[in-house]
């Protein structure tokens, strides 16, 4: 390694002492063996993902020579010898991330093929919602057993799975209600990972697959008011928001606080949809009775989330004694009242736009205030894309849209020349 | 060291409710296999299109309907105890359909309303909880093809035996003039 005669150099110039020589290479030591553990992890949970999947499409094969009972007895086999390679993992060889994570991941597979297989040899019918149910169940102990964040991982997978094959897929489509109980049940793990394994690539993976989950599946609630779902989804884009804000602010980078990103990217394209008027023309057609639109599953629902991001906030600031201004946890507090009028009259729509503008203008604010280009860089674009949407609604010669994108992109400039000056000048 | 007992303790349990689940699942299907009565359903044509999803046979039968005539109180995916009885030719027929579980009967399937037709008989009709029928791999193409000329031609009979007892029912083959599908398709 390099390293190496760069210390000689730095010992032969006495810049460092030999002790300082000696705790360097001890790093790059632990370093070393720490990648090589991870490489080893991840081809550990590679290859028994393969092998599990290849010995599910032998199965899949079915030998009808084979007497049904012989396949039935193989089957369980399978399953006898996964559950024992994971039990030795567990019990004697815990402290290996790569034995326990690729044992693990094999078992849950195998669970899965093995009621596939008894379902082909017993010519059921596909009942996809049932069959990943039982799956599921089967595999969460094994999350928190054999404390298997890949199981973590396959398990949020599967019911995410499960909640859109019951609420979307199937027909007739049925109550997923039970896909919200299995959302929590890993919340556990979520927050073993949050303590102690803050820097873990497994964190990051759940980190996003967490807020995605529900995104996909809070639709399955619509049925005949789906109109509410937007209040629904923006009060939980809002929540997201929060939650990113205060369990993950001291994140490094912005790629891996999804919470906040999801919130952030998830309130601002939907805004950016009803600052439309045709949403706000169809509210009007419906003949919607407010009193009973609050009380449907849709507007329960919106209620519910809202009231629990409101009080994640009120804790979030009382507990860090520093309230978030970020108009993102802001704004589904306003729109929950917005769409409330929206449902009496039309203009409401601007409304919308009144909101997004002062989104934008609050970013830019907040972020020249305190000398955050990010900040003011969203709060930009939030206003350039409230001017683009708004292009489209007009008729404007191709001159006047011209000349407003050469101002927004001047202005894009200006402030963050403006900004990074201002740094400059106090560092 | 106690927390590791604990630990394997707890994995044990949960291994064997993981044995438990599909064992229950196979002695629930081995007994309907074993003391059920055999009834022969008739099948008819699917879509041509597409009677094969990856190995399997998609099964349509001839008897799923059920005149209700006066009786309107059926609606669709409701549960319906749907009671057997053979014919002269040894074929399964529907002998009554009924809300509450059979008591003097063990030749029933526990089956779903599909949906109530509103012509003069007031026609229900059923879906049954068996549709499929796996075939290995490499014979799945050839049956597939007996299966689709055995239905075109009318001289012969194609059906499906079932074992039906208590509500459950098992494939156990598909018979083209008697002779297991199995048995004519070729690798």
């Amino acid at each position: 390694m390099n390293i190496n005669k760069d210390i000689k150099e730095l010992l032969k110039a006495q810049i460092i002492t030999p002790e300082t020589a000696a705790d360097i290479q001890a790093y790059y030591q632990s370093r070393k063996a720490n990648a090589t553990n991870r490489l080893f992890v991840i081809f550990g949970i590679l290859g028994a993902l393969l092998i599990g999947l290849g010995i599910i499409l032998i199965f899949a094969h079915n030998w009808d020579t084979l007497p049904r009972l012989f396949k039935t007895g193989l089957t369980f086999l399978l399953l006898f010898i996964a559950q024992l390679i994971c039990g030795y993992a567990i019990t004697k060889k815990s402290t290996s991330i790569a034995w326990r994570e690729s044992s693990t991941v094999f078992l849950f597979l195998i669970i899965g093929a093995t009621i596939a297989l008894i379902g082909q040899i017993y010519h059921l019918p596909g009942n996809l919602g049932r069959f990943l149910l039982t799956w599921m169940l089967l595999g969460l102990p094994l999350v928190y057993l054999a404390k298997s964040s890949i199981s973590s991982i396959l398990y949020i997978i599967g019911i995410t799975a499960y909640a859109c094959e019951i609420g979307y897929w199937m027909h007739p489509v049925a109550e997923s209600w039970l896909y919200w109980i299995l959302l929590l049940a890993i919340i556990p793990h979520f927050i073993i990972l949050i303590r102690n394994y803050p820097e873990s690539g497994f964190l990051t993976l759940h980190k996003w697959l967490l807020p995605l989950s529900p995104v996909i599946t809070l639709g399955t609630i619509a049925s005949n008011n789906s109109e509410f779902m937007f209040v629904a989804y923006i009060s939980m884009f809002g929540l997201y928001h929060i939650i990113g804000n205060t369990l993950f602010n001291n994140e490094k980078k912005a790629i891996n606080n999804a919470f906040t990103l999801t919130g952030i990217l998830g309130t601002l394209s939907l805004l950016l949809t009803l600052s439309f008027d045709w949403f706000w023309n169809e509210l009007q057609k419906g003949s919607f009775h407010p009193e009973y639109m609050l009380i449907s599953r849709e507007g329960i629902t919106a209620i519910l989330v809202t009231i629990f991001a409101i009080v994640l906030k009120i804790f979030a600031a009382s507990r860090y004694k520093k309230i978030d201004l970020s108009p993102f946890s802001y704004a589904f507090i306003l729109f929950f009242f917005i769409f409330l009028a929206g449902m009496a009259t039309p203009s409401a729509v601007f409304l919308i736009n009144l909101l997004l503008f002062a989104m934008g203008l609050g970013g830019i604010i907040m972020g020249a205030k305190n000398g955050e280009i990010q900040e003011l860089n969203l709060g930009l674009l939030v206003i350039s894309a409230l001017i683009i949407c708004r292009f489209f609604d007009t008729e404007f010669s191709f001159v006047t849209r011209g000349i407003v994108f050469v101002l927004i992109g001047s202005g894009f400039f200006t402030a963050n020349y403006w900004m990074l000056k201002k740094r400059k000048a106090n560092a | 060291m106690r927390k590791n007992k604990i630990i394997l303790l707890l994995f044990i349990l949960v291994a064997l409710a993981q044995l438990f689940i599909p064992a229950s699942m196979i002695i629930d299907r081995e007994n309907v296999i074993k003391y059920g009565n055999k009834f022969n359903f008739l099948t008819e044509p699917v879509d041509p299109n597409d009677p094969f999803h990856g190995k399997y046979i998609d099964l349509a039968f001839t008897e799923t309907e059920f005149p209700l005539n006066s009786d309107t109180s059926w609606v669709p995916n409701e549960t319906v105890f749907v009671i057997l009885k053979t014919d002269k030719d040894g074929f399964a027929r529907i002998q009554s359909v009924s809300k509450e579980k059979p008591k003097n009967s063990t030749d029933y399937i526990k089956a779903q309303v599909y949906y109530v037709r509103a012509d003069d008989a007031n026609t229900m009709v059923i879906n049954y909880p068996f549709s499929r029928f796996y075939m290995q791999e490499t014979k799945a193409k050839n049956a597939e093809d007996q299966f689709r000329k055995a239905q075109r031609n009318n001289s012969k009979s194609t059906f499906a035996i079932i074992s039906v007892l208590n509500g459950k029912a098992v494939i156990i083959d598909i018979m083209i003039d008697n002779v297991s599908v199995t048995k004519l398709a070729k690798p």
